[in-house]
């Protein structure tokens, strides 16, 4: 299995049987708390991503668990899709997909987003995430960091992909250093399910634009 | 003592000091250097509750990085102040808050942890904050609990506290997220637990409340009571 060279089995284990599965158990008892109230009954049924952008809507007192373990649980749901054994194969986004000539026109270049990514990653305090988000109204590109199980959804942004930098992610196989962990992080991003999200984003923005027919 | 250096010597030093030839000497004091304190016991001390694995890389590792850098951002700090950069000082107050309270927050630590063999764990051995503990939650168990559920409870990255209230002459529990020290909710600090997962997942993995649970084993009662006698 050559991608636990770079992610080892343990951590993915616990990560997702252990983190992701608490979240998932957290978030659904919030959600049955919503339902059980006949005035934020509906609110339940929005689904998890509305929740998270629309927050400041729910009583005061589910918005800390909903942002916590809603985003917990998004944020993770998204991660395990953006890392392939396979990543190995797409280090780098394809050349002439629209991905590569957004972050191109965004950052100068592939290798100037990801110095980005990485500064926002090690200069990130505590426990949180960066991304490569996307404008949900305009599709313009951004490196942004968010603390604890925050979500960009809360600020109208789209996720095209995320780094977990909770020490739980890389300090079992690479112990402090933040450093290491990113470098292996990029050999296994799975860079052609980040380029389908944002041509299936682009094409929701723009249905006639110019992204070209998005893959299932 | 008493005896006052010859004035020749006097002169000569305070024309150095107003020269160009000395500036770093003059700006030596403001720039002393922040150090690693020393763990007070061996790594492997605290085994069971703590691994020596941990206390090897938090000491080592963690609390030496706030230390370097909380001695970079000082020493910008003291340039920017030089120079009137007001845009630089401020720009620099996070890296200060962060590393300056990793430091603060860290040394407190290790003093509040102490082996079975001093008595770690052993609440009797403090009876002044015995006392206090028993007059505000009933039972030192009770107490224990309720700083466990909270500190458990913490986001993320932060410490739990038990802390002095001045104003009312009280004990509260508190939690700070990320190294916010203490300082910065008004009370003065006696005992705090780090629940940034590096402070246990080597051993504990994801479980929090077994680390909780384990570390009352090795609290240093008596330097919790040091703390809340000089915070009277």
């Amino acid at each position: 299995c050559p991608w636990l060279q770079h992610i080892d089995e343990k951590t993915m284990r616990l990560h997702h049987l252990k983190h992701h599965q608490a979240y998932t158990d957290k978030l659904n008892g919030a959600l049955a708390r919503l339902r059980a109230n006949p005035e934020t009954k509906a609110l339940a049924k929005r689904g998890i991503d509305w929740l998270l952008e629309h927050v400041q809507e729910l009583p005061e007192a589910e918005r800390g668990p909903v942002r916590n373990a809603g985003g917990g649980y998004v944020n993770h749901d998204l991660w395990w899709q953006c890392l392939s054994p396979r990543g190995g194969e797409a280090v780098e986004p394809r050349e002439g997909s629209p991905m590569h000539g957004a972050l191109t026109a965004a950052f100068g270049s592939v290798n100037d987003f990801k110095t980005k990514l990485n500064l926002a990653s090690l200069e990130l305090f505590g426990s949180g995430w960066a991304w490569l988000v996307a404008s949900s109204t305009t599709g313009d590109l951004q490196v942004e960091a968010t603390a604890n199980q925050d979500s960009p959804l809360m600020s109208g942004q789209v996720p095209l992909f995320g780094i977990d930098l909770w020490e739980h992610a890389y300090y079992l196989k690479h112990g402090p250093s933040r450093k290491d962990y990113l470098n292996d992080f990029w050999k296994v991003l799975n860079w052609p399910f980040v380029e389908r999200r944002y041509t299936d984003l682009i094409d929701r923005i723009s249905p006639s634009g110019a992204a070209g027919k998005a893959e299932l | 003592p008493g005896a006052s250096p010859p004035f020749s010597a006097l002169l000569i030093i305070v024309m150095l000091s107003r020269s160009r030839v000395l500036p770093a000497l003059r700006g030596f004091a403001t720039r002393a250097k922040h150090t690693l304190p020393d763990l007070p016991y061996e790594v492997n001390a605290l085994e069971p509750a703590i691994s020596a694995e941990i206390m090897q890389i938090h000491h080592s590792k963690h609390h030496n990085t706030y230390v370097t850098n909380l001695n970079a951002a000082l020493e910008k700090y003291a340039d920017a102040e030089a120079k009137g950069d007001m845009a630089a000082m401020i720009a620099l107050q996070g890296a200060i808050k962060f590393n300056g309270g990793g430091h603060v927050n860290h040394s407190i630590f290790w003093s509040n942890l102490a082996p079975k063999t001093c008595d770690g764990g052993d609440v009797t051995k403090a009876p002044g904050i015995k006392a206090a503990i028993e007059a505000q939650w009933g039972s030192v168990d009770t107490f224990q609990s309720t700083f466990s559920a909270t500190t458990a409870a913490v986001q993320g990255s932060g410490w739990g506290w038990l802390g002095y209230d001045k104003a009312s002459g009280s004990l509260k529990i508190a939690t700070c997220a990320n190294q916010d020290p203490l300082s910065t909710t008004g009370l003065v600090p006696l005992l705090g637990v780090d629940v940034w997962e590096h402070a246990y997942y080597l051993q504990y993995k994801n479980v929090r409340p077994d680390y909780l649970k384990a570390i009352w084993g090795v609290i240093n009662w008596r330097n919790v009571e040091e703390r809340f006698v000089a915070a009277k």
